[in-house]
């Protein structure tokens, strides 16, 4: 071999040395930050989004999936500023007001126009029907949260609020899968944890007992919900019988081991062990792999794009349970995929736009939210 | 052709990919950046997604290629020098 072919090789393997060392840590610088719950970073992602909920109204949604993306975006601010409440006591009185009006915007008639457009019915107006309206359990989670750590909640907000976990807790205790639906024939475990998580926080706010119907959802989480090959929560069911309606699916199960650590710690432990266990990871960056072994299928609304397998959402949704049950490396690894292409400028992520950043301030502040 | 010319001539490119990175940041930064790619309203606007696509393709590329690129034309220049020498 000349001397100058083993110059080019020589430059080939340190050009790939850097890369491969220099990519992740430059990725990775901000992750022990996020784990360890740095108040600058969290304090600069908290003043965005109060930032937004200050922002004029957005315009009505026009389908589904932009009421619910409003109705994301307004619930996860409420999270993430109220589990920065109680990480941090001395910002309680300031930031409390908002995690109320983020929640309050997360609750507003329009925002669930979605849902009352697929019923036939507004779920406020229907709550002695058996209908399970669920996806308005992630705004009774926000106001949930917001009651816990705002002593100055409206009280006839929190009277609706009442009535709305009193019918979700009927509705679930009589369902035998531990299901509820979110839209005509269409029930979501990952919905339905929203459903307990709203419950569960109502409890913690209230002093209300709801440990029954607690105890019977976690129950048919393991006999029902989860798929016992692959760890993963079935992404849709059946409500009355249980059959799967989709495959076990990470970006379900991500969010759902989120929502379960409101209620109970054993079985978002679980979730959270199942979808850890689909982590792919290539020099030092982890994703989520969307499907079960044995499944597949395209990305969807609720996955984002799934490329070579791995899913946006999923692994978005990771962080949570990564940094709340203290999964560090998987944390860290997650963290550097977000980092390179969530576009990290001015303490925001500049791709995702309000809803990544509002995803983003309540996973990665995930933790002081779990059930005792 | 001066010699600081012919010293710089290798890194010009990756300087330019640099440069036309920061450019395309601050542009997407400073119009776009409060809607994001993805709207709460669900609007997709093309020339913001266009533009946010744009620059994290730039950002993928001055991480990945532009740092090995550079590395591996410092070592060549330095084999370069090093084969001249008498």
């Amino acid at each position: 071999m000349s001397r100058n072919w083993l110059a080019r090789l020589v430059a080939c393997g340190l050009a790939l040395a850097v890369v491969a060392l220099g990519l992740p840590w430059w990725c990775g610088r901000d992750a022990d930050g996020w784990y360890d719950g740095d108040a600058d970073a969290q304090r600069a992602l908290a003043e965005q989004m109060i930032a937004f909920e200050n922002a004029q109204a957005q315009a009505p949604p026009a389908d589904r999936f932009a009421g619910e993306w409003a109705l994301v975006t307004h619930q996860m601010t409420a999270l993430g500023l109220a589990q920065l409440c109680l990480a941090h006591p001395s910002w309680r009185a300031e930031l409390a007001p908002y995690v109320t009006r983020a929640a309050a915007n997360s609750f507003r008639p329009e925002m669930r126009g979605f849902g009352t457009r697929a019923w036939g019915e507004d779920a406020m107006a229907s709550l002695g029907s058996a209908h399970g309206h669920a996806y308005l359990a992630y705004a009774a989670l926000a106001l949930g949260m917001a009651r816990l750590v705002d002593p100055q909640f409206p009280p006839d907000l929190a009277k609706q609020h009442d009535a709305l976990i009193a019918a979700y807790e009927r509705r679930l205790l009589a369902s035998p899968t531990g299901l509820i639906e979110t839209y005509p024939g269409e029930a979501f475990p990952t919905d339905v944890a929203a459903v307990a998580a709203a419950i569960a926080v109502h409890g913690r706010a209230t002093g209300v007992s709801h440990a029954a119907v607690l105890a019977h959802w976690a129950e048919r989480v393991r006999a029902v919900q989860i798929d016992r090959a692959s760890g993963l929560v079935i992404q849709r069911m059946d409500a009355a019988t249980g059959a799967p309606h989709d495959a076990p699916r990470g970006s379900g199960t991500g969010l759902a081991a989120y929502f379960a650590g409101f209620a109970d710690r054993e079985v978002a432990r679980q979730l959270a062990d199942g979808v850890l266990a689909h982590e792919s990871t290539r020099l030092g960056f982890g994703a989520i792999r969307e499907y079960g072994d044995g499944h597949t299928g395209p990305g969807d609304v609720d996955s984002g794009p799934v490329v070579l397998g791995v899913s946006v959402s999923a692994t978005g949704f990771a962080l949570a349970p990564a940094r709340a049950f203290r999964h560090e490396q998987a944390f860290r690894e997650l963290y550097r995929t977000v980092d390179l292409f969530g576009l990290p400028a001015g303490g925001r992520f500049a791709i995702g736009g309000p809803i990544g950043n509002a995803l983003l301030l309540a996973l990665l502040t995930s933790g002081p939210e779990l059930a005792p | 052709m001066t010699r600081a010319w012919r010293e710089l001539r290798p890194f010009v490119l990756p300087a330019c990919v640099l440069a036309v990175y920061a450019i395309v940041r601050v542009v997407y930064l400073a119009s776009c950046a409060d809607d994001g790619v993805l709207t709460p309203s669900g609007g997709l606007d093309r020339a913001a997604a266009l533009l946010g696509v744009a620059a994290l393709a730039l950002r993928i590329v001055s991480l990945t290629v532009v740092p090995a690129l550079v590395v591996y034309r410092l070592v060549m220049r330095v084999h370069a020098r090093r084969a001249s020498r008498p």
